[in-house]
Formats: structure tokens, sequence, C-alpha cells
């Protein structure tokens, strides 16, 4: 990242907790990263690793007894945690806004498609000149919604807009569905877009068409997005950086192509090793043993441990702190010695030779 | 696959057509009845000790396909043939005898175990139902079962709920073995399952597949996870089977425009090669209104006008692949 871009957000060491009864679960666990204009940047993880709790405290949506317990989301300098919902609503939609996984669940059935792309207008403001030269703002005249959102079904390419906005949620199709509800999250231009698995409840073929629209809508647009999955090939395709999640902490986190080449944490190998691939066929798989630690009930050293090969007596009594092993690159793991031997899924060579190019990655 | 291994299972021309609701008003203005063609005219052969894989979009008809030849549907029309017996439509007294033969994994390892059965039981339950082994034989079995499985004896009093994804998977593992079946249908296996547990299940899935000889239809929408496991693939494509053969060759070279497809629309896991362009434009059309001719005509990018109006027929192109295209790519 060169020192010209902005940072949008800045997330600093933030906690989730989840009050129960019996235990508190510790959802996050001191997340920290920093979001700039323009970029794509992906959370990666397991089930339960604190991904999408992450995402949600971003727009203030954590579901009760959910609560952020530490740290700070700055946006634009403003920290968000601590403002009030009349605040947060100007935040929300206009500033940031949010796609889920499932998009059936998550459009109202029972309001026409084109009701529902109106709601997203209404945070968004007309500025105009009145007769004495002032600006002024005002809010969209139901013309100028129905134009608007006209405009935003074909930018996210559903065909014949006219009758699709007169059609309910039902009358769509999966990926039509997920094609409508990035339509209401970019209804009023938000600079932040937060995708939670935008494409796991898709086809491979409806995936790959909304991947690839996300990326134009960034570029045309100019958003940054989050990106939250558990897909390293989505990962590859769409992400600058990533941060690899585990039992609610950031385990890695770097560029995109740094860490296909040098996976610095044992975790992150692990993942890439349990992926199956032209190489692997007919072959073992390299699966990580175990399954991740109940969240309220966490080991006293590092959470992967139990589960990793390389894991010493460190390991099992002290937690681990993140550091940068090289700039930008960041791990957390007491056996880096040993990672640095660590082979990803693409060559060295090539990544090396993509980054003295100072290139995009080849699109 | 050399035709001296033995035939397990075959299929030929196999329908399932599910009848649409007529309303009184068409019935009186005499419109023709109207079927959702969920497996239209599918032939295949499964041998003995192999895995095929089954792959295709949602709603082509792999789980209807993978449901009739389980009996769990009773077929429109075709037969399926097990060791040569026809079964395709057994009834009573007759199938049940069949079915121990014939097995199921299924995708959601949360709902396809009964919360309120102990994992002993589970397991049991098959061996009891079928008297398999002698009554007093039944708690051996049991636990040569789940140590097959990669469980151990000491949860088998517990009940599914205090389980995680994987461990469920295994117990579904366990219950669809117990019956030592000839053939079985692992229906999205690893897909509700996190990245590292499911390379966990992919491995014991091919474990047990070489140790007890079983014979697999393995059906999965993820490519990466077919390509690894399945020794040859069928593709689906509203309804029907558009291309057959072995696993590596397909891969490596698709000869039907729609595994093609399939193949360029997996994310590549590698960061240095984006394409910006679309695998394919549009989704697959409804199974109730499919088009005329080849059923892939309206998205396929070679199309002409014979895929208009003439069906392809499933016909051999080269040794062992079968593709229903009038210009296949290779």
């Amino acid at each position: 990242m060169s020192s010209v871009e902005k940072k949008l957000l800045e997330v600093k060491d933030l906690s989730v907790q989840f009050p129960g009864k019996y235990e508190t679960v510790q959802a996050v666990d001191g997340v920290s990263f920093d979001i700039y204009e323009g970029e794509t940047f992906g959370l990666v993880g397991e089930s339960g690793c604190g991904k999408s709790q992450t995402m949600r405290s971003i727009l203030g949506l954590l579901k009760a007894p959910g609560r952020v317990s530490g740290g700070e989301i700055l946006y634009k300098g403003q920290d968000i945690t601590k403002m009030n919902q009349r605040e947060l609503r100007k935040v929300r939609g206009r500033e940031i806004s949010i796609i889920f996984q499932e998009p059936m669940t998550s459009l109202n059935p029972v309001l026409k498609i084109k009701t529902q792309i109106y709601e997203a207008f209404e945070g968004a403001f007309i500025t105009e000149k009145d007769k004495d030269g002032k600006e002024v703002k005002r809010k969209m005249t139901k013309a100028e919604k129905h134009r608007a959102a006209l405009e935003l079904l074909k930018l996210v390419g559903i065909p014949s807009p006219e009758t699709r906005l007169e059609e309910y949620p039902h009358q769509f199709s999966g990926g039509m569905r997920q094609r409508a509800m990035i339509a209401i999250a970019l209804g009023a231009r938000p600079k932040l877009l937060l995708a939670d698995e935008p494409t796991t409840a898709l086809d491979v073929t409806i995936q790959d068409q909304i991947m690839k629209l996300l990326n134009r809508l960034k570029d045309e647009l100019g958003m940054s997005i989050i990106l939250v999955t558990h897909d390293l090939g989505v990962i590859a395709q769409m992400c600058d950086r990533v941060a690899v999640m585990y039992a609610g902490q950031i385990v890695e986190m770097t560029d995109t192509v740094t860490l296909f080449a040098h996976p610095r944490h044992p975790y992150t190998y692990g993942l890439m090793g349990s992926l199956p691939n032209e190489d692997t066929a007919g072959g073992t798989l390299e699966a990580i043993g175990g399954a991740p630690p109940n969240l309220a009930n966490l080991p006293e050293g590092c959470p992967f441990a139990p589960r990793c090969k390389y894991a010493c007596d460190v390991c099992h009594e002290k937690r681990p702190d993140i550091v940068e092993v090289e700039p930008g690159h960041f791990a957390r793991c007491h056996r880096l010695d040993v990672t640095s031997e660590f082979q990803g899924l693409i060559s060295p060579e090539a990544a090396a030779k993509a980054k003295e190019q100072e290139v995009e990655p080849n699109e | 696959m050399s035709d001296e291994r033995e035939l397990l299972l075959e299929v030929e021309h196999l329908c399932k057509w599910f009848p649409q609701k007529r309303g009184i008003i068409d019935a009186a203005q005499k419109k023709e009845k109207k079927y959702l063609k969920a497996v239209n005219d599918v032939s295949f052969k499964i041998y003995k000790g192999e895995n095929l894989g089954l792959v295709g979009e949602s709603g082509c008809g792999k789980s209807t396909l993978a449901r009739t030849i389980l009996r769990l549907y009773e077929p429109t029309s075709g037969t399926i043939k097990l060791r040569g017996t026809d079964i395709s439509h057994m009834k009573g007294e007759a199938l049940r005898k069949i079915r121990p033969q014939m097995q199921m994994i299924f995708q959601d390892p949360y709902s396809s175990l009964n919360p309120r059965m102990s994992v002993y039981d589970t397991v049991a339950e098959m061996l009891k139902v079928h008297k398999v082994v002698p009554d007093n034989e039944i708690p051996a079995q049991v636990e040569k079962l789940l140590t097959m499985s990669g469980l151990t004896m000491d949860i088998a009093q517990r009940f599914p709920g205090e389980f995680s994804g994987g461990q469920r998977q295994r117990i579904g593992i366990a219950r669809a073995l117990s019956l030592n079946p000839a053939f079985i249908v692992a229906d999205e296996p690893v897909s509700a399952l996190d990245v590292s547990i499911q390379a966990q299940i992919i491995n014991l899935l091919a474990q047990l597949q070489d140790e007890l000889d079983l014979t697999v239809l393995f059906i999965s929408h993820d490519l990466r996870v077919v390509r690894h496991i399945t020794h040859r693939v069928m593709v689906m494509y509203l309804g029907s089977n558009v291309e057959v053969g072995p696993t590596e060759e397909i891969f490596d070279r698709p000869a039907h425009p729609y595994t093609q497809v399939l193949t360029k629309a997996a994310p590549k896991l590698d960061p240095l090669d984006r394409n910006r362009e679309y695998a394919i434009e549009g989704e697959p059309p409804s199974p109730i209104n499919t088009p005329s001719g080849c059923k892939f005509h309206p998205r396929c990018p070679h199309c002409t006008d014979k895929c208009r109006t003439e069906v392809p027929e499933l016909l051999e192109i080269a040794p062992g692949r079968l593709c229903a295209c009038h210009y296949p790519l290779i």
C-alpha cells in the first residue's frame, strides 16, 4: 500500500463479547486493521471465528446480547462504537452498506423490489442551487427515484429492469436476488461495502458473475469492499489484502499475493493444504486435525496450538503476539522460524515478479 | 473404466417427471398437462469400486436422479438395474430386501440425524431392522463401524446435539456403512462443513472406499472436490446428462461447452490469474419450459441453427467419453 492512499476505516483493538448466563463468549478478541480507499479487504476463516461479528460491529448491527467490549472503529475519524442510533443512521447505507449471504431472507417478501430500492434512496440527497445560488439539499422525487432505480438494476446486470421493478422477491432467482440486494446496498452510493459471504449460497456460475460484478462496481464507483468469506478461491479472485481469522483473532494479515506465496501462520498453511487441487487427485489431503475450539473455553496458550503440527511448549503456555514479519505482513505465531519454510499455493518467483512490476495482478 | 470390471448399476433412459398443478381454467381450456422434467432420459453405468462424480448447477436434477435410483421416488419411465436385477418398479417386500444394498450420506449433518437417538441407536437401528448380525454381536459391530469412521465407542451413548458438523457427518457415514452396502450415494457430503473439516471427511471417504471397495455416486457442486475424489464424472444440465468421462480428461479437455463453462467458473486459487470475463451470462432456464433442441443452446457460445432444432444424442466421442453436443470441443 502506498502512503498516498487514504485510510477510510480504522478498526483498533476491537473486542466483541456475548455475555451468557454461565459463561462469556469472546467472539472477537483484539482485532485491528485499516481499510484504504478503493481496496477490497478479505476476512477469511471458519464458522465461528468472529469474521461476521467483526463486520456487524462496523455497522452497529450486533445482535443482543453481543456488545463491543473494547477498542474503537474509526470511520473518517469518528468512532462508530460510540455513536447513538441517530448518528448511526447517517452512516448506514449512505456511507457504509452491507449485503448478506442469504438473499432470500434479507429481502422483504411482501414488498415489491422497487419499494425496497426506493427505500435506499431515503438516505441520498440531491444538492441543487436555488434562485439565489445557494446550495440546498432536498430529497428525491418519485420520478427521480424510479429513474435511479432503473439505472441501478442495469448497473448490477438485471435484464428488463422495467418489469423487474414491479416484481416481488420470490419471482427472482437466487442470483437475481443477490443482484437486487447489491442494487439496494448501492442505492445511496456508499464509500464502503461490507459483503458477508455474498456468493456462498450461489452456484459456481452465478458466484463467478457476482464476484466479477462486485469487482467491476468497485472500480466504477470507487468504493472499498470488506469481503467476508471462507473460500480462499474467492479471496484469490477478489481481494487486494487479506486477514485470516481464527478463534476471534487475526492470525495473519498481508496482501493477497504474498499470502498465497508465503503463508506464515500454520493455520493459513493448513487451510491451503486442505484444499483439493489438480495435483492432489487420488491422494490424501493435508487435513488440519481436530475441530475449532470452543470460544467460551479457549486454551491458555495459542488457540490453534492443539491442532497445530508445529506447536511446542511455549505455544501451549503463552499466547503469541502479532508481529510484522515483513513490511506489511503480520503473523501471530511463536514458531515463525519454522513457518518461514512454508511454500504457498503459487510460486514465490511469480509473486516476486508481479510485485516488481508494481502493477495490479494480471486482470 | 474397462469393461472387465463388474457392472454394478445400469441406468437406462431414466425419467422422473413431476406433474404440475393444472388449474380448473386450464383444464376447461383443455391445456396440456405440464411436467417438471427433473430427470429426463438419463443413461449411465457404474462399475464396482468406482467413484462417479455428479456435477451441475442447483436444480439440474442431481438429487432427484440419486433419489430415483435409490427408489425413494418412483421413476416415470426407464430402467434401473442393480447387479442385473431390474429394481425400477419393485414394490413391497422385494424392495425392502434390496434397500440394504443402497445407502445414502446426506448433505446436512444437522438435520439428517435424529436428535433424540443416541449415536449407538442411530448406528445400530438398521442392524436390528435388517437382522444383519445376531443381536449379541450388535455392540461389537457398532464399535467396528464407529472406529472405521474415525470415532470411538465412548461417544456411543451421547446424542447428535453434542457434536460438531464434522463428527456428525462421521456418524452419518457409520450409519450408511452399517449394512455393508454395495452402492452409496453421497449427496453433497462435505458442502456444509468448514474447509479444514472438509478435508478430514474427504480423506475418510477416500480411505473407506479403498478399504471396503465401495461404489459411490458422489454428488457435489464443488469441482475441486470432485476432481480430487472421483474416477469418472457425469455432468448434468436441466435434467439430462450432457457429458460423461474419466475425471482427469474431462477437467483437462472438456468436450461439452457447458462443462467448459463450469470449469472456468470455479474460482482459481491464484491471485495472479484473474479473469474479468464472465464464464457464462444468464442463468439456467426453468425445467418446466425447457428450450427446444439442445437445452443449452440459449447460453452456448457455439450455438447454430442445428442446435436450436435438433436434440443432440449422448454419443461416444472418444474411448470412454460420452458427450451430448452437435459440435463437441475435442
